[in-house]
């Protein structure tokens, strides 16, 4: 795990550098050491997403051969079968995205979640990998926030938070407030052309895992192809 | 006149509905969730002058029919300029509007019109380019800015905005009394000079020769609403630089379009930019132009029987342009207002090109520029795919991302602002 003189010596590398940490905005470095710990705290960013009442019964946290999913104007039976697969719903059909200006509280009531996300844009070099964790100060007012979340090797974006109220009171959290820390650790450099799904967004990402074509077997979903592994 | 009284009553009672109705609507959109201050503040101060309205109804019975049918009459047409600005309100609160925006372009407005301004951002279904000045009475310093709602959170058409707070700048700064008697001396001149197209003008005129001074007056008209379009184009691109010659190029390219004599055609209105951008000219702004500045673009010819009349008023505006473009730069530049300095855009553009927003607080010209700048490089790389849907998707997520990129350095600059306690 990389200590504070560590991260700061590799955000202060220059572009091109192979180790070169970015967080946008800096923080700053002389209380990062002066605190000497291990981890960078995270402010809140002022976007938001929350989840609508809906009619359904449940929400699948699987991919589905939809119906709905494909564009409007396609004609299901001439979509090859693998192109049938598409997400269940678009993010804006289950959620709302709400925007709080600085100043201003988004309140999260005893019970609700919300997702958040970081107001410093992150980009990983290849060589570190980390996890983001809460803070305890905020985590003791019943704010729990993430929940053992990687960040991968070349991780490029704002970091989405999942915000839940564990607590019995409703708690106002607030655009640049500390919000979040990571953790960086020392990875073996490799080469990765998927640093995750959600890199490059500043507001809050919702998505559900990528198709895993044995589970759709192993649930009898569909008959198994080569193909589908892929 | 009893006949007359109850006429008066029904149309006065369908006038206090109407109204009734229109605060009630007000009040249900005052508790929508703004994202900033000004359009709260927007909508207070239309509810107050209706408000005023309403009052202005409670009429002792009695009253003359005619007072009472001015009366509704000017609620009437309030009402119906207001409908348009709520719906310009409540759409400035959805979230496909990049709020980010805000701030920034808030403050650089301010700066260039030397004064508060309110700011309004919404999104519009009938958007049309340049031909969105939308201004009310009762909101006298807001400046409303329409993106086109399908692309209203492309950050990198807000360099169009600048034309439209241009027409705003072309009041304040009391242009059209500084230039209407150059224009009207131009003009002669001009239909002096140029001999044929001049008497074919006059002939055209119902009294000929009798009529020249309103020939020229009209000419002299149209001269100055080019002018003032030019010096909106001049405005954009001082504030904006190679943002706006790229979003100009995004939005009106290839130009072609039906042109009236009140309007410079779009390939006149390019060139002229083109000009101002280049570095060859005296007061030129030095910007960096690509490939796609200096395509032709279609050139948009009057109709016959406009055509002496847009060879004088061309040729006119033509010959005014560089004044106007020297005293617009000199009090943008006394307002202490820098057009965008192609090193700062470098240096951005490199942040995006690896990715990342910039972490200094710079312009959001420089910004919306290295925007452009990596947009159109993004546009002439080839594409990573097996096939062409994946690489379309690819691609369209290449976008993305640099829109968040945008949009993230935007916010940067005001994280900036708000610690050093400038915001």
């Amino acid at each position: 795990m990389l200590n504070a003189d560590e991260i700061c010596i590799r955000l202060e590398h220059d572009p091109g550098h192979v180790d070169r940490l970015a967080i946008v905005p800096r923080p700053d470095q002389a209380i990062l050491r002066a605190r000497g710990g291990t981890s960078v705290d995270l402010r809140l960013g002022r976007w938001f997403r929350s989840f609508k009442p809906s009619k359904s019964s449940e929400a699948k946290l699987w991919l589905e051969p939809s119906a709905a999913a494909p564009p409007l104007d396609a004609d299901l039976g001439d979509l090859p079968a693998e192109r049938q697969w598409a997400p269940p719903a678009r993010d804006a059909m289950r959620t709302s995205e709400h925007f709080v200006r600085f100043g201003a509280n988004f309140v999260l009531h005893p019970g609700r979640f919300v997702l958040g996300v970081t107001m410093e844009w992150l980009s990983l070099p290849r060589t570190l990998s980390g996890y983001v964790s809460g803070k305890s100060s905020l985590g003791r007012h019943g704010l729990v926030i993430e929940t053992a979340a990687g960040l991968h090797p070349g991780f490029s974006g704002c970091l989405t938070l999942e915000l839940a109220n564990v607590g019995e009171v409703p708690v106002a959290i607030s655009p640049g407030m500390e919000i979040c820390q990571i953790f960086l650790h020392r990875v073996e450099q490799h080469e990765c052309d998927d640093p995750g799904t959600f890199s490059g967004q500043r507001k809050p990402a919702i998505s559900l895992p990528k198709r895993d074509a044995i589970f759709d077997r192993l649930r009898g979903a569909e008959p198994y192809s080569a193909a589908a592994l892929r | 006149m009893g006949e007359e009284n109850a006429a008066s009553q029904l149309r006065l009672s369908s006038a206090r509905r109407r109204i009734d109705a229109f605060i009630e609507q007000i009040d249900v959109l005052a508790a929508s969730s703004f994202p900033h201050d000004d359009g709260r503040a927007a909508l207070a101060a239309i509810r107050k002058h209706c408000k005023d309205l309403q009052a202005d109804l409670d009429l002792p019975v009695g009253v003359r029919t005619d007072v009472v049918d001015h009366l509704c009459l000017n609620l009437l047409d309030k009402v119906d300029k207001f409908t348009a600005i709520l719906g310009f309100i409540l759409r400035s609160t959805n979230v496909r509007n990049p709020f980010e925006l805000h701030y920034i372009v808030k403050k650089l407005v301010s700066r260039a019109l030397d004064g508060d301004v309110s700011l309004l951002i919404s999104s519009e279904w009938t958007y049309v380019p340049f031909t969105y000045p939308m201004s009310v009475d009762q909101l006298p310093d807001a400046i409303l800015i329409g993106t086109p709602a399908p692309e209203s959170g492309n950050p990198l058409l807000i360099p169009l905005a600048g034309h439209e707070v241009g027409h705003s700048a072309w009041r304040m700064y009391g242009c059209s009394p500084l230039y209407a008697r150059m224009a009207n001396q131009a003009v002669k001149e001009e239909i002096d000079r140029n001999k044929e197209a001049g008497k074919a003008l006059l002939e055209a005129a119902p009294l000929k020769a009798l009529d020249k001074d309103r020939v020229i007056n009209q000419c002299a008209g149209h001269v100055m609403e080019q002018l003032e379009e030019i010096f909106c184009d001049l405005f954009g691109l001082y504030l904006f630089g190679y943002g706006f010659i790229a979003a100009f190029d995004y939005l009106l390219g290839p130009g072609g379009h039906v042109r009236g004599l009140d309007y410079p055609s779009d390939d006149q209105r390019m060139a002229i930019l083109v000009e101002a951008a280049g570095d060859k000219v005296e007061g030129a702004l030095d910007l960096r132009l690509d490939a796609a500045m200096a395509a032709h673009w279609t050139v948009a010819a009057p109709s016959l029987a406009d055509k002496a009349g847009a060879e004088i008023v061309d040729a006119v505006t033509r010959s005014m342009v560089p004044q106007v473009r020297t005293d617009l730069f000199a009090r943008l530049q006394s307002l202490g207002i820098n057009p965008p300095q192609q090193h700062v855009i470098d240096n951005v553009l490199q942040a995006f090109e690896r990715g990342e927003p910039y972490p200094e607080r710079v312009e959001l010209g420089e910004i919306v520029s290295a925007g452009w700048h990596r947009l159109r490089a993004l546009d002439l790389a080839p594409c990573r795919g097996a096939d062409e849907e994946e690489k379309r998707g690819n691609r369209s997520k290449s976008y993305k991302v640099l829109a968040d990129l945008v949009l993230k350095t935007i916010e940067v600059a005001e994280y900036h602002d708000r610690i050093a306690g400038h915001a």
